[in-house]
């Protein structure tokens, strides 16, 4: 073994003075993170969700409901409530696309939800009305609360509609409240009286607590992308390295490492090791930087370390193996280059987490990229332990075996003169 | 042909002949050498030996089959028939041990060219179990033999061609083997640096180290070697020390003349004193070949002078190399 360390050094010397590997290595996967992570990330991070509350009547009790339905939706910080003053206004906000939704309760409303009656909510989404109706155990006389969204903010609708829904469940508790109260005392009360209840009613808050558990801050996205990136870097990154070999018959150097007083298996051992240690190296300094500058959160320590080991075997050993076919170096550059983004798109490498379709998310099984990204997914996303990921690191360790050892043979011919 | 390379090839070297090496000796002997690429006969039959600071010569044209035979000799490749021994210890493509012995250069800059000429030597030098201190030494006397020790820290690909051929004869010296194979060590640089590289290799046969030495040019081989090899198409075809080569396979010396004008009719003239078959015209030159050359001489300068055609050189030329492998093969050494 007296030639693997000369060998591995001088590999990993020669790789920082290397621009190429430098930039794909180091470079390249930071700011490919940084820039997926912001502009997939932006939504989750800014609070740019608009939606306005137009309410058509001076109704106390009806603004109560309003409110109430609006307190108990429990909506994030990152969705920001306006109340609006006309309908105009409203109109135009969304068309300048300062307004994502907006609810208009029409004035209406205290009138036709007094007594034993329910809603019938409509909702429009900007030119297209959808209605429908709310069965219950009330009969119902219809109201009209309309939805009205910008064409361009599919989030910003369900948000309303979900807020309306909010509103409307918290209307039916009070009403449920108002009916049994009138019906155990057999009693009949003047319709503002009747509302005045169901406004008690509404406003009652039921006993039940909310676990309110984060998963993913706005900045997480980094997280996710930051591996997601450095797994097709890696590949790049171990396809340049397997180029290296090759390279060297031209050069001439491989002719000089046979004629050495030392045994070839130490040497070839020593070069794929190089390719994959240096892997490791950008990897670890990827999670290092986007921790420190992004504050990215990796998920769980232990499960990241196990995790990027057994991401770069496996992409290294399939890089190095799928290089080493290449006739020269040029060929090598090109496929490790393409084949590399073609996994990444294959797998979902560029695509915000849990976007993939179905049956690319199966199809993404079969390459290593695929079981990378649900390791690296567990762990940032999920905020799962180091125990969830023994599975595709079983998997990924597995591949970079079998990889590993055949691209041991293969450049152990590219050796031989 | 100066004579005093010829003198100094004698002294220099009296055990010239292969076969009054004693076990001793001998530091590199092959025989029967063969390898077959396909259909095609790389190396057939091929036998010779080195001693101990000789330095010995393989000279033949480009595809005659010297880098094959150095491949084999080094353990490169594998030799379909045939034995290699270096120090008496048989080399294989597998074996290890008799690899030490070498020090080999190879035709290419074998060297990684964003590394420094240092750094590739320490790299080499760990590979042949050199460390520590006597590697620094090591790499600081070989830099100083080929005259790179002030660039030793400079990029290899910011050098020129010379001064990478000679980063790369470093590397073969570095373990202080006691064979030192040159394959072709002066292709494709100026002068100056063939040179320098040339002046090297001279100094090297001081220490004491057996040579073998590839090349195609005639002049490296005549001013270096002890004994010359000439291959062609894979077969050794003839071997010697210089002298010994002339003498075998040349007829006599030449004279060389050059007229002013009228060379046909000076060259008809003479065809008619020695003989057709010792007359060739080659440009502005009339080669005559004769055994008794201070006779030739006068007669000639008598003959231009009777008629009337004035002489802007005759000169004696002595047979060389490249009369010996035309004589051998029929062909020029080309490049």
């Amino acid at each position: 073994m007296r030639a693997f360390w000369p060998v591995f050094f001088n590999e990993l010397h020669r790789k920082t003075l290397d621009f190429s590997f430098l930039v794909t290595s180091l470079v390249a996967p930071f700011v490919m993170s940084v820039i997926l992570g912001l502009a997939f990330g932006h939504s989750q991070s800014s609070g740019l969700v608009r939606i306005g509350i137009l309410i058509e009547t001076k109704d106390a009790d009806v603004v109560q409901i309003v409110h109430n339905g609006i307190a108990v939706a429990a909506l994030p910080n990152a969705i920001k409530i306006d109340q609006i003053q006309n309908f105009s206004e409203g109109l135009r906000e969304i068309k300048q696309g300062s307004l994502d939704s907006l609810i208009v309760i029409p004035s209406s409303f205290a009138q036709q939800n007094s007594g034993k009656q329910t809603q019938k909510v409509t909702v429009s989404k900007f030119d297209t009305v959808v209605n429908y109706t709310i069965g219950g155990i009330l009969k119902p006389q219809s109201s009209l609360i309309q939805v009205i969204s910008s064409k361009n903010s599919s989030v910003g609708s369900s948000i309303a509609q979900a807020i309306v829904g909010a509103i409307e469940s918290r209307f039916y508790t009070g009403a449920l409240v108002a009916y049994e109260i009138t019906n155990q005392k057999n009693v009949k009360i003047p319709v503002p009286d009747y509302l005045s209840l169901v406004v008690k009613g509404a406003a009652y808050k039921v006993p039940l607590k909310i676990k309110n558990s984060v998963l993913a801050s706005g900045r997480n996205i980094i997280g996710y992308y930051a591996p997601s990136m450095a797994i097709i870097f890696l590949f790049i990154g171990s396809g340049l390295g397997a180029r290296t070999i090759v390279l060297e018959r031209s050069l001439g150097t491989i002719s000089r490492l046979i004629a050495a007083p030392v045994k070839g298996a130490p040497i070839v051992v020593a070069k794929v090791v190089a390719i994959m240690a240096s892997g490791l190296i950008s990897i670890l300094a990827l999670w290092l930087e986007t921790s420190l500058i992004f504050h990215a959160n990796w998920g769980s320590s232990l499960g990241v370390f196990l995790m990027c080991v057994s991401t770069v075997i496996s992409m290294g050993g399939l890089a190095i193996f799928l290089t080493s076919f290449a006739k020269d170096d040029k060929q090598a550059l090109t496929a490790s280059v393409l084949v590399g983004f073609l996994l990444g798109l294959l797998s979902g490498n560029f695509f915000p987490p849990g976007s993939l379709p179905t049956y690319l998310y199966y199809g993404s099984l079969a390459v290593p990229n695929g079981w990378a990204l649900v390791g690296f997914g567990r762990l940032s996303q999920e905020q799962l332990g180091w125990h969830a990921v023994i599975g595709p690191i079983f998997v990924l360790v597995l591949i970079g075996v079998i990889f590993g050892i055949a691209s041991m043979f293969r450049i152990n011919k590219v050796m031989t003169i | 042909m100066d004579k005093s390379v010829l003198q100094r090839q004698d002294q220099d070297h009296l055990l010239s002949q292969s076969s009054a090496y004693t076990e001793e000796q001998l530091v590199l002997s092959c025989s029967n050498l063969s390898k077959r690429f396909g259909d095609k006969i790389a190396v057939e039959g091929l036998s010779f030996s080195i001693g101990k600071g000789e330095c010995y010569g393989l000279l033949g044209p480009n595809g005659a089959g010297k880098t094959t035979t150095i491949s084999m000799l080094c353990g490169l490749m594998p030799c379909d028939s045939g034995e290699v021994k270096i120090l008496g210890q048989r080399l294989t493509h597998r074996s290890i041990e008799p690899r030490a012995y070498i020090g080999y250069v190879p035709q290419e800059i074998a060297l990684y060219p964003e590394l420094s000429p240092y750094d590739n030597l320490v790299f080499f030098g760990k590979l042949y179990g050199l460390q520590g201190k006597y590697l620094k030494q090591r790499i600081s006397e070989v830099l100083e033999i080929v005259g790179l020790s002030d660039r030793a820290r400079d990029k290899v690909q910011t050098f020129s061609g010379g001064m990478k051929r000679r980063a790369n004869i470093a590397v073969g010296l570095l373990h202080n083997p006691k064979l030192l194979v040159l394959d072709e060590p002066t292709v494709g640089v100026d002068p100056q640096s063939r040179n320098a590289i040339l002046e090297s290799i001279l100094d090297l046969r001081g220490y004491g180290m057996a040579i073998l030495y590839t090349t195609h040019y005639m002049e490296e081989a005549t001013r270096l070697c002890h004994r010359i090899g000439i291959i062609d198409n894979g077969h050794l075809i003839a071997e010697g020390t210089l002298r010994d080569l002339i003498d075998k396979f040349t007829t006599g010396n030449r004279l060389r003349v050059e007229p002013r004008r009228d060379i046909t009719v000076l060259k008809q003239a003479c065809e008619k004193i020695f003989g057709k078959d010792c007359i060739d015209l080659k440009g502005p030159y009339i080669y005559v070949t004769t055994q008794e050359t201070d006779q030739a001489f006068f007669r000639i300068a008598k003959l231009a002078n009777e008629l009337l055609i004035p002489l802007i050189s005759l000169e004696l030329e002595q047979p060389n190399l490249e009369d010996v492998f035309l004589a051998l093969t029929g062909k020029e050494l080309r490049d």
